[in-house]
C-alpha cells in the first residue's frame, strides 16, 4: 500500500506516493530523475549512493524513502551554488580527481559534510571521512589532494559564469 | 561443500543396508527433511527445510538412486529448488558400508552439496558449518535409530 | 522489494503489540542490516515496524546506580563520540569506531547490531568484556538478560517474536581500569575476521580486581571467556594471561571462509587475546609482570 510522503531534497519539498519497500535511492533516481546518486553494490559498502541527511553522509540504498521524511536531504544536484561549481567540485576538476566519475558524487558530498564540520582537516581526517567511498579508478591520491585544497582559505572558484 | 562422516554402528551390515533402502526411515534422520514420497523406481520426492537466523529455505527435492551394490555401496543424487528464494540445491551422495565384525558395521558417507542462486551468495562459510552440523546430526540419528530397534524389525 | 505493512509506533508497547499481531514482522532501527536482507530478497516480513519514531530510546546517560545506560537506538557514531563513553568505557568507543564506514556509523544502531547477532559484529566482544546487561520489553513482560546469555546461534538470539531490545546497561568500572577492542580484518573496518574485547580493573596495590574478555568471529556466537576471571585477586602476570589465551583457543570453533581459514582464526584467537589483555592492563596503568 502506497504511502503519501513529503521529502525535502536540496531545499525543496517533493510530494510523493511510494510503497514502503522503496529505498531513497530508488525514489531519487526513478521517481525524481535525480540520477546523480548512483547504485554500486546494493549493500551499503561502496558509497556510490551516498547522500547527506541533515548534513550527515548516509547510504541512500539502505534507507526506506518513507523513513527519510522530516529530514533535509542533499544530493549532488544540490551542491553547486547559484549555477556555479562549489569549490569542492572545482577542486576535483582542477586536481584531476575525476576519472569515470561514478564515485564522484558520493566523494563530493562526504567532503562537503567534512569541511562543514572541520574546516581545515588534515590528510588523516580526510582519509577517514572518505573511507566509506570506494574509487576504482583514481587511487584516491588526487581526491585527497582536491579536498585538502578546497579546505584552504586561499582556494576559491575563480572561473567566470 | 563436502559433508563427510564415518561412524560405527553395533548392527550387522544387512540391517544397515535395509535401513538405507527404507527412504522414510533414512529421511527421518536428516534434519529438516519431511514428506518423503516414492516417485517411481528408485526415486523419491521430499521437502528440505533449512534456516540460518532470519533466513529460511524450503527446497522441493527429488532424490534418485543411481548406483547400488548391495549391501555395501549406494550412490544417489539430489536436485532441489526453492523458488521463493530463487535457489537450487544439488547434491551427490555416496554411502559405503563395511562389515567390521559380525554385528558391527562402519558407515562412511560423503555428500557434495552445491547451493546455487540467491542463497548461494550468502554466507558460504556459515552454510558449510551448518552443513557440517546437519551431517553430524544425521550420523547421530542413524546410529541411534539402528541401535535402538530390536533385531529383526 | 516485497510488499509489507509499515508502521511508526510512538511507544515500545505499541511496537510490541504490532509484533504480536504479525506473522513474521520485523523491527526497523538503522536499517544497515535489515534493509540489506530485504533488498536482496532473503527475508519476507509481512510488516515493518520503525523504532526510530519512539522517543527516548537513544539516550546515553549514567543512571542513579552509576551504571551507564545506552539506548538501543543510539547510532554507532553517537557511541564513538560520546564524552562519557570515551572517558569511562573507552573499549566501547573504540569498538564503535571500527564498525564499517562513517556513513554506516551514521545509520546503524547498537541495538540493531546486537539483535542481528552476527558472530563477527564489533560491539558484542566489548559488551561481553564489560559484562553488559540487556533490557528487553515484550508485550507481556520486561526482562534483563546478561549479554553472555543472549546469543544462541548464527544470527539468532533468545528474543521472543514480540520482544524489543530497549536499553544496554553497563556496570560501573572501578578505577583504574583499562579496556581495549582489537579487530583483525583484511582492510580497515571491513567485516571482522576476529574481534577481541578485554577489560582489566586494578586496586591500589595493583592486584587485578576484575577482568572481562569477549571474542567475536570464533564461533556461531560471540564468546564469553569465563577463565579470564582467574586473573583476579593478584597482579596480572604473563603465565595467567597465557592460560586465559589457551582457554579462549579451546573454546573457539570458527568457520573457514574466503577471508580466513578455521586454523588461522583459531591461532589468532590465542595471539590476540594475549595482546588485548596486555593492552588492557597497560591502559589501566600497569605493565604485565613476567613472573
Amino acid at each position: 500500500m502506497k504511502k503519501d510522503i513529503e521529502l525535502r531534497i536540496n531545499g525543496a519539498p517533493y510530494r510523493l506516493s511510494v510503497e514502503p519497500g522503496r529505498t531513497l535511492l530508488q525514489v531519487l533516481r526513478e521517481d525524481l530523475g535525480l540520477t546523480g546518486t548512483k547504485e554500486g553494490c546494493a549493500s551499503g559498502e561502496c558509497g556510490a549512493c551516498t547522500v547527506l541527511l541533515d548534513g550527515e553522509p548516509v547510504r541512500s540504498c539502505l534507507i526506506l524513502a518513507v523513513d527519510a521524511r522530516g529530514q533535509e536531504i542533499m544530493t549532488i544536484e544540490g551542491v553547486a551554488e547559484n549555477g556555479k561549481p562549489h569549490k569542492i567540485q572545482q577542486a576535483f576538476i582542477d586536481f584531476g580527481a575525476i576519472q569515470c566519475g561514478f564515485c564522484t558524487p558520493g566523494m563530493i558530498l562526504v567532503a562537503k559534510a567534512l569541511l562543514e564540520k572541520a574546516p581545515q582537516p588534515g590528510e588523516e581526517e580526510i582519509r577517514k571521512a572518505i573511507s566509506g567511498n570506494l574509487c576504482r579508478c583514481t587511487g584516491y591520491v588526487k581526491i585527497i589532494k582536491a579536498i585538502e585544497a578546497a579546505s584552504q582559505p586561499w582556494y576559491f572558484v575563480s572561473k567566470k559564469g | 561443500m563436502i559433508i563427510e562422516e564415518k561412524f560405527v554402528v553395533n548392527v550387522p551390515v544387512d540391517r544397515v543396508w535395509g535401513f538405507l533402502l527404507d527412504a522414510e526411515s533414512l529421511a527421518s534422520c536428516v534434519p529438516g527433511c519431511e514428506h518423503v514420497e516414492p516417485a517411481g523406481e528408485n526415486s523419491y520426492m521430499a521437502h528440505m527445510k533449512a534456516r540460518i537466523g532470519p533466513i529460511s529455505a524450503n527446497f522441493k527435492i527429488r532424490i534418485d538412486i543411481s548406483e547400488m551394490d548391495p549391501p555395501s555401496y549406494l550412490k544417489s543424487t539430489m536436485r532441489g529448488e526453492d523458488s521463493m528464494m530463487a535457489s537450487n540445491l544439488n547434491a551427490s551422495n555416496v554411502i559405503d558400508l563395511r562389515s567390521l565384525e559380525p554385528g558391527k558395521t562402519e558407515i562412511c558417507y560423503r555428500s557434495e552439496v552445491t547451493v546455487l542462486g540467491r542463497l548461494g551468495k550468502f554466507g558460504e562459510g556459515i552454510m558449510k558449518r551448518k552443513a557440517r552440523d546437519v551431517g553430524e546430526e544425521f550420523a547421530r540419528s542413524v546410529k541411534e535409530r539402528l541401535e535402538r530397534a530390536p533385531s529383526g524389525s | 522489494m516485497e510488499n509489507f505493512e509499515y508502521f511508526e509506533p510512538k511507544t515500545v508497547q505499541e511496537a510490541c503489540t504490532l509484533l504480536t499481531q504479525s506473522e513474521n514482522g520485523k523491527v526497523l532501527a538503522g536499517g544497515a542490516s535489515l534493509v540489506v536482507l530485504l533488498k536482496n530478497k532473503l527475508i519476507f516480513p509481512d510488516r515493518l515496524i520503525n523504532l526510530k519514531t519512539i522517543e527516548g530510546l537513544n539516550r546515553i546517560e549514567l543512571n542513579p546506580q552509576g551504571e551507564l545506560s545506552i539506548g538501543a537506538l543510539c547510532r554507532h557514531r553517537d557511541i564513538e563520540s560520546s564524552p562519557v563513553i570515551q572517558e569511562r568505557f573507552e573499549i566501547l568507543a573504540e569498538a564503535a569506531s571500527k564498525i564499517s564506514s562513517p556513513p554506516i556509523r551514521n545509520m546503524g544502531t547498537i541495538g540493531g547490531g546486537i539483535c542481528h547477532a552476527d558472530p563477527s559484529a564489533d560491539f558484542p566482544p566489548a559488551l561481553i568484556a564489560l559484562e553488559a546487561r540487556l533490557k528487553v520489553s515484550g508485550s507481556k513482560r520486561s526482562r534483563t538478560i546478561p549479554i553472555h546469555e543472549f546469543f544462541t546461534d548464527y544470527y539468532e538470539t533468545v528474543l521472543e517474536p514480540d520482544e524489543i531490545l530497549t536499553e544496554i546497561l553497563i556496570p560501573p568500572l572501578p578505577s583504574p581500569s583499562g579496556g581495549v577492542y582489537l579487530k583483525l580484518d583484511k582492510t580497515t573496518n571491513s567485516v571482522a575476521i576476529l574481534g577481541i574485547g578485554a577489560v582489566i580493573s586494578l586496586d591500589k596495590k595493583e592486584n587485578c580486581t576484575f577482568a572481562g574478555l569477549g571474542v567475536g568471529g570464533a564461533a556461531p556466537t560471540p564468546l564469553a571467556i569465563k577463565e579470564v576471571s582467574s586473573l583476579a585477586g593478584k597482579p596480572v602476570d604473563i603465565h595467567s594471561i597465557e592460560a586465559v589465551a589457551s582457554a579462549a583457543v579451546k573454546q573457539s570453533h570458527p568457520i573457514s571462509n574466503v577471508h580466513a581459514s578455521e586454523d588461522y582464526r583459531r591461532e589468532m584467537v590465542g595471539v590476540l587475546v594475549k595482546r588485548a589483555l596486555k593492552q588492557a592492563l597497560e591502559r589501566a596503568g600497569k605493565k604485565v609482570t613476567s613472573s
